[in-house]
């Protein structure tokens, strides 16, 4: 029997990522009569599966004051058994359950404080209640009490008294606390930083199964942090994590299983591993088999499902799937074509800095798909990235944007043709390119036609010209070119400087 | 390779040994006075108030007006006036370049004895301006300064033993002549006498007296002593090697050679910023405070956040943002104000580079004689071509009188 986890927010999701809730405990058989059902018919129902029922039969013996119903009901309304999640529910039930010292009830409520729902924002609450659980030597009350003490929440930041309640839970055997004794060690977190104590505690939880540290073991032994570099117990570690469902440790080696080639690939397996992490929701394995579908890997080839998956990660905002699922809308491939709804994708993936998506706005552009008017600034170097993709089309474009008073679009034609990109490299056009952004007044091509300028290439050398333009790049914000103005002045007399300075004089107002 | 013995610029030196004479003839006379005396035709009297103007303190700072009171005083024969006059016709300030003429009144000049104006002379010898070059005779005169107890001669005479140029080299008659002066604390002669004992020319080599003259003249942020320095702990000679330091040692030399950088107690170097001593130092935590009143227009508050804001600046844009506030406080006359912004605009952080500029607004700084400006503004000039610090003495005089005139 599984139970459905809380909802956690920001503070609680890591603390609570493993945190297993204990079935409902089995009571002493009672023989009162409340209402319609007899305590015993509601344990039943709830073994059978029943939990509506037994929801509702808890109700008359937890509003008789019976403490084991208020816990239990409680439970069951945190964890929506039975019934949708009822956390104000749960807090009152409880909290009659606490008032009446029954002792299990204790961290549950200290957890539904914490479960970061914003009507009970009470980490004042859920740390007095973990204290109560701490003097009763309930070690998870520890870990979470822990946790508070190093996060400040609830009471004020005490790290070494966060230690001390952690390891204190950890040496308890609870796992959670082992993994973050673990942490504070290597980081020297309340404690001297000791590699030893560190590791020590990370193989004992990753021993016991503890998926989060099995999967931070794998990591270490990769890349040698606290562990000597092992790839073969990195390998054993991640199978484990994958194994204990950490679906990080799931994409990560279903994806390594679905690409190697000879004898170590198994696509089999690692279709399914990026299966399951994908149905938990990892954007990653989400988007690598959104990959496999498209391409036949592991799998029949299947357009629509791969477009499915590249959606499901895409909507997470994940660069590379939102740039496939972009795609994929613009050429109707697996979906419906929809060159809208493919630039909205492209954009999610520019965002996330994906060159190629730059590239493909560009082209849309050009050809019209897109607005300009809505992106003037980043339209231009959107077809700046089209126009380096060789795309004569979009160096056209740029050159009637800068002639049609864009002189920023000087600049990137001026960009493309000094590194050659797209185009045969050509100082020469480039520094003519340069110099008309220049004269615009931005620093940027203020400093690179200075730089020719200086250095003679693609334009007749004139150091006092260079001093001029790089001065007044500097002068407009360019750090870099104070600097090079400097270095400059060094190869010049004070009479050139003085004339560069006075040629400077006219183009920037005085402060 | 330890630099070579240090000997002063020629022209650089000529004016700047002047212009710390003016610096130190504090007239305690009022400039209103000193006019009228001087238009009555009194020699000294023209002679302070030529000194006046070229120190800039009281009044705009002017070469050319200051040029034509030198005149009229050393018409008159009056030696000081005569070697103030030298000063500015071989720099080119305020009168067309002429080192003939400069040579001329220095010789004229020279002719009373007296020390100072002897070893500008031999200075002249030495360099060959306005007369051919002649080492041998820049040493007889230099001897003559120096027995009249001149140190700036001692040094310069120093420096001809040293190499051996114009007299048979010397090291020990050298080493005698920077002794007195290093002692007293010049920093040339410090410099010089470090070179002597680390090289063990003519005596023991000496790298612990090598290093202790060393410092004591790279405290003065000399860069030539910085430079050496950083190769003694280079090589681990009379200090602990040590390369780290070596390195921080030469990029400081570089940066103080290179610009108006200078370095704090802790030899990092700093923007020397000049700060209003009669103002509270200024406190970070009421910025919000400063920013309130500076909006409203206080000069003071305007001030305080410029310099803040420059002394923390990283960026082009930081520098920007207290050189703004400099600009605004400066129009308000504050005169910390106008020297920050100064001295931004000569080391383009914030604002154009442009020397003329901020030599303007450092000369109308000193005219209300804040401390340490008029010598920062010196320090600075040495980049500047003569053109340009008449172009700049015309700003600042026009603007100093449109500023009384807006006042009246």
């Amino acid at each position: 029997m599984t139970f459905r986890p809380f909802q956690f927010g920001r503070l609680t999701a890591a603390v609570l990522i493993c945190a297993a809730l204990a079935p409902l405990p089995a009571t002493a058989q009672s023989d009162t009569e409340t209402g319609t059902m007899t305590l015993e018919q509601v344990e039943d129902a709830y073994r059978d599966g029943d939990f509506e029922i037994a929801r509702a039969g808890l109700v008359p013996f937890a509003e008789d004051g019976q403490s084991v119903a208020q816990y239990r009901l409680g439970y069951m309304m945190a964890n929506a058994i039975g019934g949708p999640a009822d956390l104000a529910g749960a807090k009152t039930w409880l909290e009659k359950a606490v008032a009446q010292e029954h002792r299990a009830a204790i961290v549950l409520l200290a957890r539904v404080y914490l479960s970061g729902n914003p009507e009970l924002p009470d980490f004042e609450r859920a740390a007095e209640l973990l204290q109560m659980g701490v003097d009763e030597e309930i070690a998870e009350a520890g870990f979470y009490l822990g946790q508070l003490y190093r996060s400040g929440r609830g009471v004020d930041s005490d790290p070494v008294r966060g230690f001390e309640l952690l390891s204190a839970a950890a040496r308890a055997g609870v796992l959670d606390a082992q993994f973050a004794v673990a942490q504070m060690y290597s980081r020297g977190e309340g404690v001297e930083e000791d590699p030893a104590q560190a590791a020590r505690w990370l193989l004992q939880a990753a021993d016991a199964g503890h998926t989060e540290s099995q999967l931070s073991l794998s990591f270490n032994y990769q890349r040698g942090t606290g562990f000597p570099q092992d790839e073969a117990k990195a390998a054993e570690w991640l199978a484990k994590a994958a194994e204990t469902g950490s679906p990080l440790a799931q994409r990560i080696l279903g994806t390594d299983l679905l690409m190697a080639e000879g004898e170590e690939a198994d696509p089999v397996r690692g279709i399914s591993l990026l299966l399951q992490a994908a149905e938990a929701g990892e954007p990653g394995a989400q988007s690598n088999l959104g990959f496999a579908y498209a391409t036949g890997r592991g799998v029949a080839q299947d357009d629509a499902k791969a477009a499915e998956w590249y959606r499901k990660a895409a909507d997470q905002r994940l660069t590379r799937a939102a740039l496939a699922y972009a795609s994929f809308l613009e050429q109707g491939r697996g979906v419906e074509q929809d060159v809208e709804a493919a630039v909205q994708y492209y954009l999610v993936a520019y965002t996330g800095r994906s060159l190629p998506a730059s590239q493909s706005l560009g082209r849309l552009l050009v050809a019209g798909a897109i607005d300009e008017a809505e992106y003037p600034e980043a339209g231009l170097i959107w077809v700046s990235d089209a126009a380096a993709t060789g795309s004569a089309e979009a160096r056209d474009w740029l050159l009637a944007k800068a002639e049609g008073g864009r002189p920023f679009a000087y600049q990137l034609l001026g960009n493309l043709y000094r590194e050659g990109q797209g185009v045969e490299a050509d100082t020469a056009l480039a520094a003519g390119y340069y110099r008309r952004a220049a004269e615009a007044g931005l620093p940027f091509a203020q400093l690179q036609f200075g730089l020719l300028l200086a250095a003679g290439d693609g334009v007749e050398q004139n150091i006092i010209e260079a001093h001029k333009w790089v001065n007044v790049a500097a002068a407009n914000g360019l750090d870099e070119a104070a600097e090079r103005r400097d270095v400059l002045a060094n190869l010049m007399t004070p009479e050139q400087i003085a004339e560069a300075q006075a040629r400077a004089r006219v183009l920037i107002p005085k402060n | 390779m330890l630099m070579s013995a240090l000997r002063a610029p020629c022209a650089a030196l000529l004016v700047a040994c002047i212009l710390a004479t003016a610096a130190s003839a504090q007239q305690p006379v009022p400039l209103a006075q000193l006019q009228g005396a001087a238009e009555d035709g009194m020699a000294e009297a023209q002679f302070r108030l030529a000194e006046a103007l070229r120190a800039g303190s009281g009044v705009p700072q002017s070469y050319a007006k200051a040029a034509r009171w030198y005149q009229a005083s050393a018409d008159q024969g009056f030696a000081p006036a005569l070697n103030g006059l030298a000063g500015l016709y071989a720099a080119g300030l305020g009168v067309e370049r002429d080192p003939a003429l400069a040579f001329e009144l220095t010789a004229k000049a020279a002719e009373t004895g007296s020390a100072e104006f002897v070893h500008n002379l031999a200075s002249l010898h030495e360099s060959g301006v306005g007369t051919a070059q002649d080492p041998a005779r820049a040493a007889e005169l230099y001897e003559r300064a120096a027995a009249a107890g001149y140190q700036e001669a001692a040094v310069a005479l120093g420096v001809l033993y040293q190499g051996g140029i114009g007299v048979e080299q010397d090291i020990q008659r050298a080493l005698e002549l920077y002794q007195g002066p290093a002692e007293a604390g010049h920093p040339r002669a410090q410099n010089n006498l470090g070179l002597i004992y680390s090289r063990g020319e003519g005596i023991a080599t000496d790298y612990e007296q090598a290093v202790k003259w060393f410092s004591r003249a790279a405290e003065q942020g000399l860069p030539t002593a910085l430079k050496n320095l950083g190769v003694m702990y280079e090589n681990g000679f009379g200090v602990e090697l040590d390369e780290d330091e070596a390195k921080r040692l030469y990029r400081l030399a570089a940066q103080i050679s290179g610009g108006a950088v200078a370095a704090d107690a802790g030899g990092t170097p700093v923007l020397p910023l000049i700060f209003d001593a009669r103002l509270a130092p200024p406190d970070p935590r009421r910025l919000d405070q400063y920013l309130i009143a500076a909006r409203a227009g206080d000069p003071v508050a305007q001030f305080l956040i410029g310099y803040l804001s420059a002394s923390t600046a990283q960026s082009a844009a930081e520098y920007r943002v207290a050189a703004g506030w400099f600009a605004r406080a400066a129009e308000s006359g504050a005169p910390a104000a106008m020297a920050n912004l100064g001295l931004l605009q000569f080391e383009g952080k914030g604002a154009l580079q442009d020397f003329v500029e901020g030599y303007k607004w450092l000369s109308l700084a000193a005219i209300s004689g804040l401390p340490g400006v008029s010598a920062l503004r010196d320090r600075l000039a040495e980049r500047m071509t003569p053109d340009q610090i008449n172009a700049a003495n015309a700003l600042a005089e026009a603007e100093w009188a449109a500023r009384r005139a807006a006042e009246e």
